[in-house]
């Protein structure tokens, strides 16, 4: 199975949300990081032909995308559902495979199956308006690949998780992923770290760079650096360079900081980290960060 | 505060839905006046040319030569109708109106409403006279009530007399005009629902509610809601006015507002351009009650779909009722009434209030007043109230 | 679609909504059935349904025959004149016993003539017509689907039901789930387009089947059999149908309405993705056209689901724009095949436009949660109802000699047709108006009545309008006024005026009062003689009993005694403490005058005035008597 993405553009009246993007997906777990705004959501929505591209296509399998066969083969959780909350857990399950053409023998197994796997086998019957938020996004996730998908899209599956939610979270996806494509569009750079097989970073609507987690921290080398620095000079270091971490003992501070250059004669190099990677494009100093 | 009341008419109407339809109902309020005009002006233009024509020629201060004018052709009219010898064809030369008999009805019309100015004065005078002699009477008989109601009748209608002539049709035919009524009613529900709903729906009540300020968000809220109601009531009336303006030829805004026909007995003591802003603003206090009811169940409600069928309810509620109430307590306390204003002050009418007598027309404003205040204080209390825990059923 | 029906009616509850709306529906119908269409049937319900009996159904040599009779009968009892058989009394031609007979037969032939007046009127239309145009009772037909009025009931119920389908997925954030399902997109739009459209026209059957019920049950639905063109409002109807067949029709324009409406909503709330502006679109679409073209055939040649929904209107033919309206508006056959065929393209094509957009135009968006909810208000409006009849107390009440000339000791009321009616006060000789009425010249006591004196209180009948009658009590000390007593009757088709002239034509309604016409007023007893007879009404309880049922002529008291002639002109006096009325030994009498102490009375036979006392024992002839005189106070 290979989904291709070919010199796809979206532009939003005057905005360019996605500016010649384009990928190559085989079997495995995709990772696709950006800031904000950066396109990761349209480019979501185009690959479920959720919106039409301005240029470009999508091809599955040398095939264009969309119709009904595509969505018989994906499978989606957009980001933050609510879903119906009048409905058990296993009623919308059972709908969802009505509405992905399971029969109804199937869909009853299938959904007994998937509770089982997300865990939600004891609030089958329990009314999805009372879910938490981790609950939901298992639900979630178990509408998702109802119908076996080839491809799985999944749109900050992680958000407002706990970590014990996460890690289960990780764990299911990891499971699926080694035989269909899945592409997870995160901020939380640890869910990707170390499962995903490719990260795909996205800039202002451009690829900035495709490979995998290791090879991206490889990229990075030498420039991850960790000093001491006195309180005072803490505002200082701050202007000047992407902060990864502050770590305040006994009045002084322990910085990981991501530069190019050499913060201070006794920076120690770090070994960089997929976090490391997204503060090295994304990241900005006090200075430009505006959001400070 | 005028900050946050400024926000609160942006998003009221930065909405473009609610714009698309003001330009539409613009649209449908005019050719409705037109259709008005069509009606009551004459189906024929050359009738309506001539009427205007006349009116021009004749209008303004009382002059005898226009009297004698109008009475020379009305009798000419008259006798030709009279004699029979007259032609039936559109466009005869040497008639005002291009037939004969249509002339004759113009002059007739025309020499009556002059009478009926003419003579004002003086049946005001002697009216006047009586009012007097009965309040003197009704002293010497030991009843103060009717003594103070004559001598109110006494005052009210001294030292009348009309000065000049004008057409008064336009003005009539305006007085009487309530489709923007219902236009501005649609338009003011959509308008108005999701003022507070909306804060629930979007879940910025939880946020509103820890800035300073919030206390003074229902009250900017409220104030943006009637300033909305002001504007969009401006617009539909300016645009009624100069419609009727250019169809009707209207003129004599200066006049008193006793030489209109329904208004020969009006207790008012205004010009013609004072009772139409009269008109207005009562039609604008209605719409204030009506939107504090749109506004209060909006401040209740999570979905702004419940104050708009809510309210709807209501209006149409309310217009049956206005219907079929006839004259009871429920017309007074109706807010309808206020925007069909116009019988209001047509007669003399007094109820007895603490043993003086008090024009009955004062009762429904005073009520409307009144429930605007409720209202606006239910919506303030309401909208002022925590957003509630409990979770609400959700819809599938 | 199995499982938009369950999310429809199990999560939303849409059955209580049908139920609740359905009752609403027939509350409104009850409401408005004071307003049937021919009231003069429910007047005079036991004679039209008598007649009925006979002449119901197709129009036959026998039934014509029946007509004509009965039409001569009525010719013959009401066309002589009662001076005639008076006359032929006076003469000795014809004995009391068939002079009452006579009288009681006129009087019988009038009843009769009012109540087969509504049987003449459709006469006509069967006759010219009788292959078509049948005898039947059709009030009921006519208020089940006769009536022009827009149901918005259905209409709020329908917008309810429909718009939220759409807009809740938006809202809800399933949207982006649904579509990317192999099933979503256009087959979940479709069936939901089909659930909505299922579920609209079964609330247009449901309100339908309530409203026949309801008039089924309280006035009848009989004869569906019958050619449509024998309801009134159908007459002039092109269609060859029967009444049921018509019924039928009426719904299934009612069904092309709906499914219209709810497919235009349903492609709005896929446009717009909020509720709110899909049901102020739908309200506007339909509302607005509803009253611009409230009295224009545009309101059916438009290609709007208003039309079908007020769908009476296809099937009349040529009607009037309102009751009684001289305006006509014509409908033909093929201008509904064309109104239909172009509304059938643009439901399809509104259905395939609404389907692009929930499938495809733009990214949905997330909405905020719109709900359909349920908020309707009735208010019963209640008119002034008469208290029970019941018996007045009349503990304390003393009983004078009272006076039937309008005197009292200290003041007496003087009419003169030219300048009024006066308070004269003989001790110092004055004359004071008895109206004060700066608004009128010509204030006056209503013609034909009399003012009465009850001590210091003078009542009297002002009457504005010909439809209306006050009596008012005019106190003399200090000349206020108050009105105890208002009749209104009307016997032309009024309506209440709408705001808007909202196309709410509503037929005639029935006569609130008989009309009210002598009066008596006595120590707080008003006697009033209507049509029906003579009653009492206490002012201070407001309780009313009724004296004498019948017509009657010449109320007047004295001596502690209410007298009045009765149809039959007999002279009848009523003891008001015990309501109970005796017929006086005097023979027919033609009219009389009421004195202190008896009464003067011109007899029919001799025509002779004759003096009675109070108990009418005896007859002492009166031959110089003055009427005008005695009633201007110039005879002793």
């Amino acid at each position: 199975m290979k989904l291709e993405i070919r010199n796809v553009s979206k532009q939003y009246s005057g905005t360019l949300a996605l500016d010649g993007f384009s990928a190559e997906l085989t079997c495995g777990l995709y990772g696709l990081l950006g800031p904000n705004g950066a396109g990761k959501t349209t480019l979501i929505s185009i690959i479920t032909t959720l919106l039409p591209p301005t240029a470009g296509t999508v091809l599955y399998n040398g095939r264009p995308a969309g119709g009904r066969d595509y969505m018989k083969v994906i499978g989606y959780l957009p980001q933050d559902p609510r879903f119906y909350k009048s409905f058990t857990a296993e009623e919308f399950l059972r709908y969802m495979a009505a509405m992905k053409g399971i029969g109804k023998k199937d869909a009853a197994a299938r959904t007994a199956e998937l509770l089982e796997q997300v865990n939600l086998t004891a609030h089958r019957n329990k009314k999805i308006g009372a879910f938490s938020g981790g609950m939901r996004q298992r639900l979630g996730i178990a509408q998702a690949i109802l119908n076996d998908p080839e491809i799985l899209i999944l749109d900050e599956p992680t958000a407002g998780l706990d970590p014990k939610e996460r890690v289960r979270f990780r764990n299911i996806i990891s499971r699926l992923s080694s035989d269909r494509i899945i592409l997870v569009a995160t901020h939380i750079v640890s869910d990707l770290e170390f499962a995903a097989k490719e990260v795909l970073l996205l800039k202002e609507g451009r690829l900035l760079k495709k490979a995998a987690p290791t090879d991206l921290q490889n990229s990075v080398a030498g420039k991850v650096w960790r000093i001491q620095a006195e309180e005072a000079e803490l505002e200082q270091y701050m202007r000047r360079y992407v902060i990864a971490n502050a770590a305040a003992s006994g009045g002084q501070y322990t910085l990981r900081i991501v530069s190019d250059e050499k913060p201070q004669e006794s920076a120690q190099p770090e070994q960089p980290r997929l976090e490391d990677v997204y503060l090295y494009y994304f990241g900005e100093t006090y200075e430009t960060d505006h959001r400070l | 505060m005028r900050q946050i009341i400024g926000y609160e008419l942006r998003k009221l109407f930065r909405n473009r839905l609610v714009l698309f339809m003001l330009a539409l109902f613009s649209v449908l309020n005019l050719y409705q006046i037109y259709g008005d005009y069509r009606k009551y002006a004459g189906s024929e233009k050359s009738w309506r040319d001539g009427y205007f024509a006349v009116y021009d020629e004749i209008s303004g201060p009382w002059d005898n030569e226009k009297i004698r004018y109008v009475l020379a052709e009305y009798e000419k009219a008259k006798a030709a109708v009279s004699s029979g010898n007259y032609s039936t064809e559109p466009d005869q030369p040497g008639t005002h109106t291009g037939y004969v008999f249509g002339d004759w009805g113009l002059f007739e019309q025309i020499k009556d409403d002059m009478e009926r100015m003419y003579h004002y004065g003086k049946t005001m005078a002697a009216l006047t006279q009586k009012a007097a002699d009965n309040a003197v009477f009704y002293e010497e008989k030991g009843n103060p009530a009717l003594a103070k109601q004559n001598r109110l009748i006494a005052e009210t209608y001294r030292n009348r007399s009309v000065a000049a002539f004008y057409d008064t049709l336009g003005i009539s035919r305006y007085l009487k005009y309530d489709f923007s009524t219902l236009l501005i009613l649609m338009l003011l529900i959509p308008l108005l629902s999701p003022l507070f709903a909306r804060e629930h729906e979007s879940g910025m009540h939880a946020l509103l509610r820890l800035t300073p300020d919030f206390r003074k968000l229902p009250y900017a809220k409220l104030a943006a809601c009637c300033t909305g109601i002001a504007l969009v009531c401006l617009f539909f009336f300016t645009e009624d006015f100069l419609a009727f303006r250019y169809f009707y030829h209207i003129r004599g805004l200066s006049q008193p507002v006793w030489t209109l026909p329904d208004y020969f007995y009006t207790p008012l003591s205004c010009t013609v351009g004072g009772c139409l802003l009269l008109q207005a603003a009562l039609k604008l206090l209605g719409f204030l009650v009506i939107g504090c009811v749109c506004t209060a169940f909006s401040a209740a409600a999570k979905h702004e779909l419940i104050p708009f069928c809510c309210t709807f309810a209501v209006a149409l509620v309310l217009v049956l009722t206005d219907a079929f109430a006839g004259s009871t307590v429920l017309s007074v306390l109706n807010p309808v009434t206020m925007l069909r204003n116009e019988a209001l002050f047509r007669d003399f009418k007094t109820v007895s209030v603490f043993g003086r007598p008090v024009f009955s027309f004062r009762l429904p404003v005073l009520a409307a007043l009144t429930e605007w205040l409720m209202l606006a204080g239910l919506t303030l209390a309401a909208g002022r109230l925590p957003a509630r825990q409990r979770r609400t059923r959700h819809e599938i | 679609m199995k499982y938009e029906c369950y999310k429809l009616f199990v999560k939303r509850k849409a059955w209580l909504l049908l139920l609740v709306f359905t009752a609403l529906r027939l509350l409104t119908a009850f409401l408005q059935t004071n307003y049937a269409s021919d009231y003069r049937m429910e007047l005079y319900r036991d004679a039209y349904f008598r007649h009925m009996e006979v002449l119901e159904g197709r129009l036959t040599e026998e039934k014509a025959a029946y007509i004509e009779a009965e039409n001569a009968l009525i010719r013959e009892l009401t066309g002589e004149n009662s001076e005639d058989f008076i006359g032929c009394y006076i003469r000795g031609e014809i004995t009391e016993d068939e002079f009452n007979e006579r009288y009681r037969l006129r009087t019988t032939g009038y009843e009769r003539k009012d109540a087969f007046a509504v049987i003449n009127d459709r006469y006509r239309s069967v006759s010219q017509n009788p292959e078509r145009v049948y005898f039947l009772y059709s009030n009921g037909w006519t208020g089940l689907f006769g009536n022009e009025h827009l149901d918005f009931v259905l209409l709020i119920l329908v917008m309810l039901l429909t718009v939220p389908m759409i807009c809740d997925e938006f809202s809800t954030g399933m949207y982006p789930l649904l579509r990317t399902a192999p099933n979503g997109g256009a087959r979940l739009y479709a069936a939901k387009a089909g659930t909505a459209v299922l579920t609209a026209m079964l609330s247009a059957m449901l309100f339908f089947a309530a409203e026949a019920g309801f008039y089924a049950a309280v006035l009848g639905l009989p004869d569906g059999s019958f050619p449509l063109q024998s309801l009134p409002p159908f007459e002039q109807s092109p269609y060859p149908v029967s009444i049921l067949g018509a019924a039928a029709l009426t719904l299934l324009n009612r069904f092309i309405g709906v499914t219209f409406l709810t497919l235009a909503l349903l492609c709005l709330s896929a446009l717009t993705k909020r509720a709110l502006s899909a049901v102020f679109l739908g309200t506007a679409g339909i509302l607005l056209p509803y009253i611009l073209f409230a009295k224009s055939s545009l309101k059916y040649l438009l290609p709007t689901p208003l039309g079908f929904l007020l769908s009476c209107g296809w099937l009349k033919g040529s009607f009037p724009v309102s009751p009684n309206a001289q305006e006509i508006l014509t409908v033909t056959p093929a201008q509904y095949r064309t109104v239909l065929l172009v509304s059938a393209g643009l439901t399809a094509g509104l259905f395939l436009l609404g389907m692009l957009a929930f499938t495809g135009f733009s990214l949905p968006r997330i909405r905020r949660k719109g709900a359909a909810a349920l908020c309707l208000l009735c208010l019963l409006l209640t008119g002034c109802g008469k208290a029970p009849a019941s018996e007045p107390d009349l503990t304390g009440l003393v009983y004078d000699k009272w006076q039937y000339r309008p005197e009292s000791e200290a003041f007496s009321v003087i009419r003169d047709e030219e300048t009024g009616s006066f308070l004269s006060y003989p001790d110092s000789g004055g004359q004071v108006p008895l109206i004060h009425d700066c608004f009128t010249d010509t204030a006056d006591l209503r013609r034909g009545s009399l003012p009465y004196i009850d001590g210091d209180t003078v009542y009297y009948v002002n009457q504005y309008s010909m439809f209306h009658m006050e009596i008012i009590a005019l106190d003399t000390r200090d000349f206020s006024e108050r009105c105890v007593y208002r009749a209104y009757w009307s016997d032309n088709l009024d309506r209440p005026e709408m705001l808007f002239g909202l196309g709410m034509y509503l037929p005639s309604k029935k006569p609130q009062e008989e009309r009210t016409d002598a009066y008596f007023v006595h120590h707080g007893q008003l006697v009033l003689s209507k049509p029906q007879g003579i009653f009492r009404i206490d002012l201070r309880t407001g309780d009313e009993c009724c004296i004498h049922a019948g017509k009657t002529e010449n109320l007047a008291a004295t001596c502690g005694y209410l007298y009045y002639l009765d149809e039959l002109l007999d002279l009848y006096r009523c003891d008001l403490k015990t309501n109970v009325s005796e017929k006086l030994p005097v023979g027919k009498i033609r009219h009389f005058y009421a004195a202190a102490d008896g009464l003067y009375c011109r007899s029919l036979k001799e025509d002779a005035y004759y003096f009675v006392p109070p108990d009418g024992s005896q007859k002492k002839p009166v031959p110089d008597f003055d009427g005008d005189a005695f009633l201007k106070g110039e005879l002793t």
